[in-house]
């Protein structure tokens, strides 16, 4: 519990003059900082695009293409092989 | 944590743009007192300030479920101020700024008659404490933090700040004794 020497001093802490920012730059930090966290963002799903999405895409391209090779390879050997 | 400080640190994650925005309407006036008070300088305050808010949309996505989101942004705060401190100790031009308690009022002794109950006063001496007192009594006193937010932000035990927001008290009450007292002799001076 607080005593009436510590309520008193928070009592003058309490009244001490609201520093106050100046709007213009209020609002370009809230500008600047609310940019940063969008570009951020698109950085984001940049970098999740390049070392994910795109190199699963390349991988899959290339399964399918060896498969389809595979599987016209075997066609044509297996057919003339009948 | 509020149910609404939840949404907010779940908004801040996926980098939404209106939960940062409610973020920054609802403690941009703390942060910046905070740092003001810290520092007793407007444009270094206005500098943290920036740089305060930056590094919170920056690193937005560290945020878990059980982050207090209040601590989380005076820790940022702090840092900041930190971290002026130790650049500020290897520029020699800042030297002389930082021995120069922050004062942000001309004394004048003919309006600080009743100096105890004059805010003035009260700046000067908050102003002469130890950067480790001032920022656990305006952490706790000012900012109305709980104990265990003040201990996150300080990395301390909650223990460990009660003793020392004791000590810290005894040092503005000292200090403020000491300024009534400066106050009263000029004043005495003056009216000779």
């Amino acid at each position: 519990m607080n005593s009436p020497d510590d309520d008193a001093l928070a009592t003058m802490l309490a009244e001490l003059p609201e520093p106050v920012l100046d709007p213009r730059v209020r609002a370009a930090v809230h500008r600047e900082a609310r940019a940063a966290l969008t570009e951020d963002r698109g950085a984001r799903v940049a970098h999740v695009w390049s070392t994910v999405v795109l190199p699963l895409v390349l991988v899959g391209c290339a399964v399918v293409y060896a498969v389809d090779a595979f599987q016209c390879l075997e066609h044509t050997y297996v057919a003339s092989d009948r | 944590m509020e149910a609404r400080d939840a949404a907010l640190v779940d908004g801040l994650r996926r980098r939404d743009p209106a939960a940062f925005d409610a973020l920054y309407a609802r403690h941009e006036p703390a942060i910046f007192r905070f740092l003001w008070r810290l520092s007793g300088r407007r444009d270094v305050a206005e500098d943290l300030f920036q740089e305060t808010w930056l590094s919170v949309a920056r690193h937005a996505e560290r945020l878990t479920d059980d982050t207090d989101i209040v601590a989380w942004l005076f820790t940022i705060a702090r840092n900041r101020y930190r971290s002026y401190r130790r650049w500020a100790l290897l520029d020699l031009t800042r030297i002389a700024e930082l021995g120069r308690e922050p004062v942000d009022d001309v004394r004048s002794p003919e309006h600080d008659v009743d100096a105890r109950n004059s805010a003035a006063a009260v700046s000067r001496a908050l102003g002469r404490l130890s950067a480790t007192h001032r920022e656990v009594l305006l952490l706790a006193v000012v900012e109305g933090l709980a104990p265990r937010q003040v201990a996150a932000v300080l990395g301390l035990t909650p223990e460990a700040v009660r003793q020392r927001l004791h000590r810290a008290r005894a040092e503005l009450t000292s200090k403020l004794e000491r300024e009534v007292g400066t106050l009263r002799r000029g004043i005495e001076g003056g009216t000779r």
